[in-house]
């Protein structure tokens, strides 16, 4: 289970999200670039897929209780890919990229069902 | 020294804001307001009220200002007048509602007091930055 780096707008996005503004980030997206990830990313480097996911407090440890934000999703391929990055985003489309990860690459074909979790953690 | 801290309940806040509908406990959508305590006591993540809140509290103007990044740093501020024979306050807080609601920042004199004075304004800033 990756746990992902908070995007320079992803900052942004809580600050606003706090202040009652903006869309929640609850759709996970995936990709084929194995490009780590850098605050710097406001998109995935070559996203295939993207849905809405369902999200959730958790507890990542660290001392720390509800310091998580966990967004899952169950994606069914419709062609062959290699999963390398998953990111979690505000919109179907476009959007903000609020947290970015990558993987160790995943081999996906055509019809294969892959549920994504991404935990975005905090201290 | 103080102590200042994020609680249980402000972490679940920010989870919650961010799109979390399940898990953690049910808090509110919207920072509302600043209190402040009289009874001593250090600051500690999973506190859940003041110690010894001395209502009311005051609603808290809150916006985003840049501490790094562009809007990385939530601010919430208030103004609280000292009551009738004034106040000795050891702690306060920001919550999420105007009364009872949930306790999502605290900062605490630990062992140090603040004498306002009847009629006298303690201004509060809490500043959240997401690094």
């Amino acid at each position: 289970m990756p746990t992902a780096l908070v995007t320079t707008i992803g900052k942004s996005l809580a600050v606003s999200r706090l202040l009652g503004n903006l869309a929640a980030p609850t759709y996970l997206a995936i990709g084929s670039d194995g490009t780590d990830a850098n605050a710097a990313d406001t998109a995935l480097v070559t996203e295939f897929a993207r849905q809405a996911g369902s999200a959730s407090v958790v507890t990542t440890g660290g001392g720390a209780t509800n310091n998580g934000l966990r967004v899952t999703t169950t994606f069914t391929l419709g062609g062959t890919q290699t999963l390398r990055e998953i990111g979690v985003l505000t919109a179907a489309s476009n959007g903000v990229l609020f947290a970015r990860a990558t993987v160790n690459p995943v081999s996906l074909f055509s019809g294969d069902l892959i549920t994504i979790t991404l935990t975005v953690g905090s201290g | 020294m103080a102590t200042a801290v994020l609680t249980d309940l402000g972490r679940a806040f920010i989870n919650r804001r961010l799109g979390a509908t399940t898990g953690g406990p049910t808090v509110g959508t919207t920072i509302a307001a600043i209190g402040w305590g009289i009874a001593a006591g250090s600051a500690y993540a999973g506190a859940t009220s003041l110690f010894a809140e001395t209502l009311p509290r005051v609603a808290s103007t809150n916006s985003g200002i840049q501490t790094y990044t562009d809007n990385d740093t939530l601010v919430a501020t208030a103004n609280l007048t000292g009551p009738l024979g004034g106040i000795i306050v050891t702690n306060v807080g920001l919550f999420d509602a105007t009364s009872a609601g949930n306790l999502l920042m605290m900062l605490s004199l630990d062992g140090a007091t603040m004498t306002v004075n009847e009629g006298d304004l303690l201004a509060v800033t809490f500043q959240l930055v997401f690094l």
